[in-house]
């Protein structure tokens, strides 16, 4: 298992390595004038190169590159060139409100999208359409409309919860919770709907194998066999679809985000690709393909955990 | 326990839940002490030598005391200089600065800070620092300064109102926290729940010199990219007061929100390349006077904006002094005479323009139609939103839709974004006989008079040669809840922190 884990670990560095270097050089080939972006209308053109110069962006983009890899290699990922603030602090109270949001849907989609696969395979009928049709509804719906619907009626029109904002969870646990119930339904829908539909059909695969057929000519309760046999089995294919809905919902999450005004990551990602912020953009994405490494071992051990023939 | 009643089960706990959590309707963040406005964007950096306009003007005045007070009437007034004398033709401004007024960390306000400041901007390399250039500042006494000017500057005061002159500790000055905790003797006090990103908080200074000014407690600028996320806050409360658009505006009206419009910006056509460098077709001012006869501004202004602003033909606004309403009849929409102009131009069969692709898919195809009925057929070529402007800078476009912010700019701000060898805007630094006389005119006499009356040939000449064929100003359309009320700021996107007030509702 430790050898497992090693192996995972390095090509993940690796990974890391070959995706950070491929974001800063295509970051370069397609960046914006910075030095412009930072002085707006009404700079002239010995303003816009005297900011060049100033921030180092004349020099060769190999130094630059080294540069910023040796100093990040030493944990030192420098200052945003447009707020000043290090790249530390903004993700340190950037990263956990994207990641909270995230994981809380993902976990409110597992519950669910289970429940609901689970009631479709195994009662069939009304009960299969009925959650097949919320499903392709569901999916059809883009998060951003199902967005502003929920806010126009449970924060404008009802006053029941806030349209916009996030509050940390230090200030006032119960103003966090509201902060968060509206944003996560907008991910969670879509989600649900199309990891129900895996998982009805892994489900419905497992029910047909022998082995339960003569798990129930043994007279086991129908639960047991569900909870305990079927269930088991067919989670690999959930948790894989669920791990991909994760990563997806690291990007998808700029729309909500923006939508609900919530500081997080997707902003912040936004916002520095636009103008061409560097330190930020790296910063970001070294720090998310490690929460996606993370993530994905952690979904390979639960696999082998649950499936041991996986582990081999 | 049936399906159905553990689903009724589970509603009810929820309903419940979210009771409890919400303990019913959300509260209003708005009251008497504290003023929240929704706001697009961040100061890049507290350092005020990187000081910016419009949006974040209010950001800067919450902290930092300018030298003067530009008022919503466009009139100038003392603050941390009580006095102001114009000397030497307008060439040396005497300022005679308040005593006893300390900074936010204990430090002295004085002729010595006040000049350590002025230098510092005028060497900051920020947005405007070259407004400041060739300034020179000496101290006459310690709480009286002089500044002269080596090149003229008929806007001193507005920019001493504005982005020069917001006045840093001087044991602040230069040190790299500055750049991220504002230290400066204004009216509020950075408070240490900002949260960068999110929301920046200000509470009012126990120790402040002009208490009028504190009219709140407390100022939250809660940062909203997203204008569908500005108008969810206003409407459910979680802001006083912020800047919409045309597309939204028309709910927060619905909502009964209070409505500010001020037209800041233009929107039309920059025909950079007036000499030819890179389309050589352009160069003759029949074909640019061909595409101003093209442009139907109101069916422009009908589509685009829903109606909101008003159509222009003038790069000067109408506060400045130097707008013609005459001249807002030059164009009229005439195609035989576009055709006409070309034909005289040795195109009998029309032309193509290369123009990049503005992001409004409306106001391309209304231009595409209005162009081609005299035979101009546009080009449009994509490129990155984010890279446009840049682009434009670098000499890549003869022409290009864009929007700038001289709608009510004064005339010396207009010259030097638009006309001016150097301006801003004249990306391939082309020369004009008229407009040169008119600066060498400016040069010997500052007086607000003749800027003015030059402003006028200028703003003439531009309209003539076609450098420049706005369509329309547009405005920009503020919003407060019935707990506050503003007032328009000239030249700004934005109202000033002054500006507002309590309506005690």
């Amino acid at each position: 298992m430790l050898r497992f884990i090693a192996k995972r670990l390095g090509s993940g560095a690796l990974l890391l390595l070959v995706i950070s270097t491929l974001t800063y050089f295509l970051l370069f080939f397609s960046s914006t004038s910075v030095a412009q972006n930072l002085l707006g209308d009404s700079a002239t053109a010995q303003q816009v190169a005297a900011k060049t110069h100033e921030l180092g962006l004349d020099r060769p983009i190999i130094t630059r590159y080294l540069e910023w890899l040796g100093n990040a290699l030493h944990g030192d990922f420098g200052t945003s060139w447009f707020t000043n603030q290090p790249i530390f602090e903004a993700l340190a109270t950037r990263l956990p409100i994207t990641l909270t949001i995230v994981m809380l849907a993902i976990g409110t989609a597992a519950v669910l999208a289970t429940v609901l696969g689970m009631a479709a395979a195994v009662k069939g009928g009304a009960t299969d359409r009925l959650v097949q049709f919320l499903a392709i509804a569901g999916f059809a719906v883009p998060n951003f409309v199902v967005a502003i619907a929920i806010v126009t009626l449970f924060a404008i029109n009802l006053a029941l919860l806030p349209a916009t904002g996030w509050v940390p969870f230090t200030d006032n646990l119960g103003n966090w919770a509201k902060s968060l119930i509206l944003p996560v339904t907008a991910l969670v829908i879509n989600t649900v709907a199309s990891a129900a539909q895996q998982i009805r059909s892994a489900f419905k695969d497992v029910l047909s194998r022998d082995w339960v057929r003569t798990l129930r000519s043994r007279g086991i309760s129908n639960t047991e066999i569900l909870f305990k046999h079927v269930l088991r089995s067919a989670a690999p294919a959930g948790l894989t679809v669920l791990s991909l809905q994760f990563v997806g919902m690291l990007g998808g999450s700029v729309i909500i985000e923006s939508i609900f005004a919530l500081p997080g990551v997707g902003q912040l990602v936004v916002s520095s690709t636009t103008q061409g912020d560097t330190p930020v953009v790296m910063g970001v994405v070294v720090f998310t393909v490690i929460v996606v490494i993370l993530v994905n071992l952690a979904v390979d051990l639960l696999n082998g955990w649950l499936n041991p023939k996986v582990r081999v | 326990m049936k399906l159905t009643k553990r689903v009724a089960a589970a509603v009810t706990v929820l309903a419940v839940s979210l009771g409890v959590l919400t303990g019913g309707q959300v509260a209003s963040a708005a009251n008497q002490t504290t003023l929240t406005i929704g706001s697009i964007i961040e100061p890049k950096s507290w350092d005020p030598t990187q000081a910016d306009l419009g949006h974040m003007a209010p950001l800067y005045q919450a902290v930092y005391d300018n030298l003067l007070i530009r008022k919503p009437d466009g009139s100038y007034v003392g603050n941390l200089a009580t006095k102001y004398t114009w000397q030497n033709g307008n060439t040396s401004l005497l300022l005679n600065l308040k005593k006893g007024v300390k900074f936010s960390d204990g430090a002295a306000f004085n002729a010595t800070v006040a000049k350590q400041n002025l230098d510092t901007f005028a060497k900051g390399n920020g947005p405007y620092s070259a407004t400041l250039k060739g300034a020179t500042v000496f101290i006459i006494d310690p709480s009286t300064i002089r500044i002269d000017l080596q090149f003229p500057n008929p806007d001193l005061l507005y920019y001493l109102a504005t982005t020069d002159s917001y006045m840093a500790s001087p044991n602040a000055i230069g040190t790299a926290g500055l750049k991220t905790k504002p230290v400066g003797s204004g009216p509020y006090l950075y408070d240490a729940s900002s949260v960068p990103g999110s929301q920046l908080v200000f509470t009012a200074n126990p120790n402040y010199w002009d208490k009028k000014k504190i009219k709140f407690q407390r100022i939250v600028f809660k940062t909203m990219a997203d204008t569908t996320a500005r108008l969810n806050a206003l409407l459910s409360g979680q802001i006083d007061a912020t800047i919409l658009d045309a597309k939204t505006a028309a709910t927060a009206k619905g909502r009964g929100m209070t409505e500010y419009d001020n037209n800041v910006d233009w929107q039309g056509l920059m025909i950079l390349d007036r000499d030819g460098a890179i389309d050589k077709n352009l160069a003759d001012v029949r074909v640019r006077q061909a595409i101003g006869f093209s442009l139907d501004r109101a069916a422009l202004l009908k589509a685009v904006q829903n109606g909101y602003g008003t159509v222009t033909q003038q790069p000067f606004g109408k506060v400045s002094g130097a707008n013609d309403p005459a001249l807002d009849k030059t164009y009229t929409v005439d195609n035989a005479k576009a055709k006409a102009l070309l034909a005289a131009a040795g195109f009998p069969d029309g032309l193509a323009i290369n123009m990049p692709t503005w992001p409004d898919p409306t106001m391309r195809a209304l231009l595409s139609d209005q162009l081609s009925k005299s035979g101009i057929t546009i080009n449009w070529v994509s490129v990155p939103l984010a890279d446009y402007r840049n682009q434009l800078k670098a000499k890549k476009w003869a022409i290009a839709v864009y929007q700038l912010g001289l709608a009510a700019a004064t005339p010396w701000v207009t010259i030097n974004f638009v006309a001016a060898p150097n301006a801003s805007w004249n990306v391939f630094g082309t020369k004009d006989a008229v407009i040169a006389s008119a600066l060498d005119a400016i040069n010997k006499d500052q007086s607000a008079k003749n800027v003015i009356a030059q402003s006028k040939k200028i703003n003439a000449e531009l309209v003539q040669q076609a450098w420049f064929l706005p369509f329309y100003q547009m405005p920009q359309m503020f919003f407060s809840n019935s707990h506050v009320k503003t007032v328009n700021q000239p030249a700004n996107a934005v109202p000033y922190l002054f500006n507002y007030a309590p309506t005690g509702k």
